[in-house]
């Protein structure tokens, strides 16, 4: 049943949050979102909309309406295991013509991360914006067991930074995402709260629901590269000084399973076929945005020395930055 | 005024014929990317000398640049300043003091972005040298005008305006990079409103080259309850070139008359004068030619906040946010 509180009459964006099965996780990453914890920005201006798929650990739907005035929830039934209609039941909801997607409700985000959405959309309503990912713990969390890591020492470490009062602490007790494992100034293979246009959403037609395994396989990769390489999508932004965190769960392609290479490889050749078979990370020119605190400049500085490297090896090569740029019209450096 | 027009940007010449040339080429619409011609107006204000621009050379450039040539008995630009910001017809403002700055590709357009996330942001364009070191020490090194030219001709600037970087050491005013304080800009942009709330340049900076006018409006602009936003466009430079500037040019008394700067700015700003200790937004991309700089920055950005969040001597980073909105909600 869908619990809801009073909708802001227009809320400019609307950040869609995909939950299953992680009642605790999705609890912290809608207060993460909230005005409770977002900075310079009011409940008028966004909504925040959390879909969930039935599971036995579902969310108290009061102790999350409750985390502010802009949220909505809606629990559905779903047979399969893929996300993506789930995706689309939380697209039709949205009244923002801007729209975040948190395909994985276990991420939380730091505190500015909604109003550098907004200013994102202001400067280009078409534009992408991508909020690089980092894990909680030590390590990778597909390696957890390894070192001992699990949700009752992932919360006792969120206890000792006190991460509601401060969100960027978050990035003092992470790693860096594999995802963009290099940092900003590489081409993203993923991302996992991205934001853009309603109409681009609606030009990539949704979440494709062909990607039909556990955890969607490689749709988030999919809708990430599709809405990047849009004609419309002019901008392509990267917030260095803020990120998206993952908790641990038992997600399918983040915890350590004995079976993980095996199920990742269909899935990995459903998303070839999409493109094919040359599917690869966004390779535009990241275009920054966004305050660089104190807790997130040593990520800023390993991205640095990392691009140097990049931009070095490229060069040599004549190869060309930003291969996924020389479909837009608007300059960017592709080499030397 | 035009509605039409974004952005003026307001260049002050003096003594500086062939440099002020580059300038505006580094700023027209043959040097600048992803923005169009009728979006901006550069105007260009010279105090007559003896050694004046080539106004044709100039006006040939574009078909956005006019051009003053004026009457001044001062020795401060402050005159000329207000005389630019009074012909000015932008919704913004770009402030380059000191025409001999050439600036990087994507200025106007990140300017133009700036305005549309709020019209009365402020955006810093940081500075860097042309050569090997601060103009200042030019006799120790053998830096001079003919040096410099053969430096630019060998980049090929023209073809790709990011290899200015190449050339170029950072400004002294922010050798620590745009995670300290900036203590000058030399090529900022603001709203025309905001440059009138600060009621323009101040002509008792009557000192030669005006004194510290530059270093008293940047903080001006950056202390208006209405910036809102403060931003800084790490890939992109203004690059001073070799001339005979006040300040930028290495002589016995430079330190006496740096002082007597001092002394004026200081009696303006209750308990002295700062660098502007606000958080910047980083606004635009960072380049293969500016990442060395990026990484500069943010080596010293990693240890200035290591010193200045901890110990008993912690403090906010960025006092003047602290002091201009009562919890600032900075990143920290």
């Amino acid at each position: 049943m869908p619990a809801s509180n009073p909708a802001p009459e227009s809320p400019r964006l609307s950040v869609v949050v995909i939950v299953y099965d992680m009642p605790e996780q999705a609890l912290n990453t809608v207060y993460s979102l909230s005005t409770r914890h977002q900075r310079n920005v009011s409940a008028e201006d966004y909504e925040i909309i959390v879909v969930e798929n039935r599971s036995d650990h579902t969310i108290d739907p009061q102790r999350l309406t409750s985390i502010g005035d802009n949220i909505h929830y809606l629990c559905r039934d779903e047979n399969g295991v893929s996300p993506a209609p789930a995706i689309n039941a939380g697209l039709k909801l949205c009244k923002g013509s801007f729209i975040g997607l948190l395909i994985d409700g276990a991420r939380m985000v730091t505190p500015r991360v909604i109003e550098y959405a907004l200013q994102a959309s202001s400067i280009d309503p078409d534009c992408l914006l991508a909020v690089p990912g980092y894990n909680l713990g030590p390590e990778l969390q597909h390696f957890s067991k390894t070192h001992n890591y699990n949700e009752e020492t992932e919360k006792h470490l969120m206890q000792t930074i006190n991460w509601q009062k401060n969100g960027y602490r978050l990035f003092d007790i992470a790693n860096i995402s594999e995802a963009n494992p290099r940092g900003v100034f590489q081409p993203f293979m993923e991302n996992n709260c991205m934001f853009s246009s309603a109409e681009n959403f609606n030009r990539i037609g949704g979440a494709d629901e062909a990607f039909h395994f556990p955890g969607g396989g490689g749709l988030n990769l999919h809708m990430f590269r599709s809405l990047g390489v849009l004609e419309n999508t002019e901008y392509f932004f990267v917030t260095p000084g803020e990120g998206s965190f993952h908790q641990y769960h038992g997600g399918v392609s983040t915890s350590e399973r004995e079976d993980r290479e095996e199920s990742f490889l269909s899935p990995r050749d459903q998303l070839e076929s999409y493109w094919n078979g040359q599917f690869k990370g966004l390779e535009r020119e990241p275009f920054l945005l966004g305050a660089v605190g104190s807790h997130a400049q040593a990520f800023l500085h390993y991205a640095s020395t990392r691009a140097i490297k990049r931009f070095n090896r490229k060069s040599k090569r004549h190869e060309p930055f930003w291969p996924s740029d020389l479909h837009h019209r608007r300059y960017t450096e592709h080499f030397l | 005024m035009s509605n039409s027009i974004k952005i003026s940007v307001v260049v002050i010449v003096y003594k500086m014929p062939r440099q002020a040339l580059n300038t505006a080429y580094s700023l027209s619409i043959h040097h600048q990317r992803n923005v169009c011609e009728s979006d901006y107006e550069i105007v260009i204000v010279e105090n007559e000398s003896t050694d004046n621009v080539d106004e044709q050379a100039l006006l040939a450039i574009a078909n956005n640049i006019r051009y003053y040539r004026r009457q001044e008995t001062s020795a401060s630009p402050c005159g000329a300043i207000n005389f630019g910001l009074s012909k000015a017809r932008g919704q913004s403002i770009c402030l380059m003091i000191d025409g001999a700055r050439m600036v990087t590709p994507r200025v106007i357009e990140y300017a133009l972005l700036a305005q549309q996330a709020d019209p009365d942001s402020l955006l810093a364009i940081p500075g860097y040298n042309l050569g090997p070191d601060e103009h200042q020490f030019h006799l120790d090194t053998g830096y001079n005008e003919e040096v410099e030219q053969d430096l630019l001709a060998n980049t090929h600037w023209k073809d790709n305006g990011y290899r200015l970087f190449d050339i170029a050491n950072i400004s002294g005013a922010n050798e620590k990079g745009i995670f300290h304080p900036l203590l000058e800009c030399n090529c900022m942009f603001s709203s025309a409103e905001s440059f009138a709330r600060i009621g323009g340049a101040n002509e008792e900076f009557d000192l030669p080259g005006g004194g510290s006018i530059n270093l008293h409006m940047f903080r001006q602009l950056g202390m208006l309850p209405d910036t809102q936003l403060y931003f800084i466009a790490p890939g992109e430079g203004s690059f001073h070139q070799f001339h005979g500037g006040i300040t930028t040019q290495q002589a016995a008394d430079r330190e006496a008359v740096l002082e007597s700067h001092r002394r004026q700015l200081h009696s303006y700003w209750e308990g002295g004068f700062h660098a502007l200790r606000r958080e910047p937004i980083l606004l635009g991309a960072v380049n293969s030619h500016a990442q060395r700089f990026m990484q500069h920055s943010a080596k010293f950005g990693k240890r200035r906040f290591g010193w200045i969040t901890r110990g008993k001597n912690a403090r906010h980073p960025w006092l003047d946010d602290v002091a201009l909105f009562a919890s600032p909600d900075t990143s920290t």
